[in-house]
């Protein structure tokens, strides 16, 4: 009887093969071919049914293969392994002093022994807890990392020289100037939508005419600042995360660090002041440009003419709507920067852990932003402005 | 399988000849008409200066980087004009072992050992383990290594948790570029002493590059050196010594190499 691996359909000697054959009480196999790991597959499984399905001495034979290899001779010392457990001895045969060497150093090694944890009896509980207790943490480490910054923040106000002006141009550039495009058009076309929806509900009332009002509340309080950091958070947050992130993993900042240099005067401060100065900025050009595009609308809609626009817009605008939009947006900046910072400098020093924590930044930097708009919503109104 | 085509000792048991290599960065020659043969069997230790392009030959002998010029052929197969089959065969009969370990950061050591049989072989997955588990013994690590990941791991262990990976397939020939740069020197000794094993059973082709004396005189059979932008002289270290050439002067009479030979007992 005799067995071959299916991995090639004819029967050649490259191929790991058997043949048993009974001498008395001991079966005796013999191994032929190649007994390498990419010809295991299928062979190894049909010889461990044999053998372990004969009960009595097993003599294996190893002088007619080909060729052997430490996975080849590992499968082997195994089933040895397996045969003496069940108290019977199983010989491997061979001439060639390669082969012993092979089987020698071929050993199967234990997995050494885990100490087992006791299962809980509440896993639903305990992962309930370890959620709360992991996110509190979280949140007290993010609060620790504010404040850091804050100490920082403050002296450099103080020592304005050690404020490093190239990587603070660099990233004003890039989080700012180069945010301006894709603002400018979003909030062109949200602006547009607002006020031609507006002055199409309005029209029902036969008041159409305060959908400049409805325009100036909405974009000057809300979208424009809304909007904006929104965009700068997909945009700048994850790049902070993935630049400082890749910089970690790099040991480049345990690199800094080890030259006494605080990454977060080197690396968050100029992200993050960076954000602080373009993002009020942004958020201006993204009212104009709402505006811009609500009167597009407004004129094609009600046919009312850009200077008319300008003229109504000019009687009804209260100054304090554009302070409550702009006010707002340093405390979605600080968010957003410290957010994108704080998970970069999580970083393991894994690329995949990079990976997975610029994602998180922006869902968390999106998220923040809006239940702050949400809770300053709340506060404006309570004070009534 | 690969072995139809790879077995057959080709001519003077050459195992991988260089010909003519020339790899270009810009206006940056690294080689020129740089020749070398690898013969079956042998562990060759691959030698020079910092910088002189010692990780772009190996790079170029595995297919990473194109040369500008000349031929490679490994096994008998030259890397340039065969088929996509028969490269794919030579590719699976080499273990190649990088500089910083280039271990896969999302998995763990394990399926890091075991990615290769995974990705060529059908084998169970019991056996897989198991195998991946010896490898990892004969590497010298513990099995509490298994199911750590990458970033948590000494750079002595990366090298080696890389050379298990490399070995898992049992290769014909081992690139290793500076396989114990960074290891303690019992590890290192260890090292070695595991090389020569792996080549004296399975009949191993070896090729490292290497900045350890005490290597090369433990376990090297030739040793080539790069300089120039070619191999300047290929061959075992007591012909290297009688070189004129400065740098291999340097090289071995210099007071590491001498401390190396003494300690081995040659010059
Ligand atoms: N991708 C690349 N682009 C441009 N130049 C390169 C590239 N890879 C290598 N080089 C250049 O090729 C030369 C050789 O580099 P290589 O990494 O092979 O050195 P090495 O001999 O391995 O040095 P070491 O012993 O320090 O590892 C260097 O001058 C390097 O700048
Ligand atoms: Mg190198």
């Amino acid at each position: 009887m005799s067995f071959s691996s299916p991995s090639q359909n004819e029967p050649s000697p490259k191929v790991a093969a058997f043949t048993t054959q009974l001498q008395g009480n001991t079966l005796a196999i013999t191994l032929t071919g190649e007994w390498v790991v990419s010809s295991l597959c299928g062979v190894e499984e049909a010889l461990n049914t044999k053998a372990l399905g004969h009960t009595g001495p097993l003599k294996v034979l190893l002088d007619n293969i080909t060729r052997l290899d430490t996975a080849g001779a590992l499968c082997l010392n195994i089933l040895a392994l397996v045969k003496k457990q069940q108290g019977q001895p199983l010989e491997l045969l061979t001439q060639h002093q390669n082969y012993q060497q092979l089987l020698v150093a071929s050993q199967p090694v234990e997995e050494e022994s885990k100490d087992s944890k006791s299962p809980s009896r509440f896993p639903a509980l305990e992962n309930l807890g370890k959620l709360v207790s992991s996110t509190l943490w979280v949140f007290g480490h993010q609060l620790a990392f504010f404040g850091h910054f804050c100490t920082t923040f403050v002296h450099l106000i103080a020592n304005p020289r050690r404020m490093r002006l190239t990587p603070l141009v660099f990233h004003m550039e890039q989080t700012g100037l180069r945010t301006v495009p894709i603002v400018a058009l979003l909030t062109f076309l949200i602006g547009m939508v607002v006020a031609y929806m507006g002055a199409e509900e309005l029209a029902r009332f036969g008041a159409q005419v305060f959908a400049v009002n409805l325009l100036e509340v909405t974009v000057m309080r809300e979208m424009g600042v809304l909007i904006t950091s929104i965009v700068v958070a997909g945009r700048s947050s994850s790049s902070f995360t993935a630049q400082i992130g890749a910089m970690v993993s790099n040991e480049e900042v345990a690199a800094l660090r080890s030259m006494g240099l605080d990454p977060m005067e080197l690396l968050v401060a100029p992200r993050v002041i960076a954000l602080l100065i373009t993002l009020p900025l942004l958020v201006f050009i993204a009212n104009i440009m709402a505006l811009a595009g609500g009167a597009l609308a407004i004129w094609y809609s009600m046919d009312l003419s850009f200077m008319a626009f300008v003229d109504r817009f000019h009687s009804i605008a209260q100054i304090k709507n554009f302070f409550v939009g702009m006010v707002k947006s340093p405390f979605f900046a600080i968010i957003i920067g410290i957010v994108g910072c704080y998970q970069g400098l999580n970083a393991s020093r894994s690329a995949e852990s990079v990976g997975f924590l610029t994602t998180k930044s922006v869902v968390e930097s999106i998220f923040l932003v809006i239940v702050l708009d949400a809770m300053f919503a709340i506060f404006f109104t309570t004070i009534g402005i | 399988m690969a072995a139809s085509t790879i077995e057959q000792p080709t001519a003077n048991n050459v195992l991988v000849r260089l010909r003519g290599i020339t790899n270009r960065f810009g206006r940056n020659t690294v080689h020129e008409n740089l020749d070398l043969d690898i013969r079956k069997g042998e562990i060759l230790g691959l030698i020079g200066g910092s910088g002189t392009g010692k990780s772009v030959l190996l790079r170029t002998i595995i297919g990473l980087n194109k040369q500008q010029n000349g031929s490679i052929e490994i096994m008998g197969v030259n890397m340039d004009t065969a088929t996509e089959a028969t490269k794919a065969k030579v590719r699976n009969s080499w273990g190649v072992l990088f500089q910083d370990g280039a271990l896969f950061s999302s998995l763990s050591v394990l399926d890091n050992i075991q990615f290769p049989l995974r990705e060529f072989t059908h084998i169970s997955p019991a056996l897989r383990e198991s195998i991946a588990r010896m490898k990892l013994h004969m590497v010298g690590l513990p099995q509490d290594a298994a199911p750590k990941f990458p970033g948590d791991l000494s750079g002595g262990m990366r090298k080696r948790v890389g050379l298990a990976r490399a070995l898992v397939m049992d290769p014909f020939l081992l690139l290793l570029d500076e396989p114990t740069a960074g290891l303690d020197p019992v590890g290192a000794a260890a090292f070695d002493q595991l090389v020569l094993t792996l080549r004296n059973s399975l009949g191993l082709t070896v090729c490292m590059v290497t900045h350890d004396l005490d290597s090369l005189y433990a376990i090297c059979d030739r040793v080539a050196v790069l300089a120039d932008k070619k191999i300047l002289a290929v061959d075992t270290i007591p012909k290297l010594l009688d070189n004129p050439y400065p740098w291999i002067q340097e090289y071995f009479k210099g007071p590491r190499g001498r401390a190396a030979a003494f300690g081995k007992g040659v010059a």
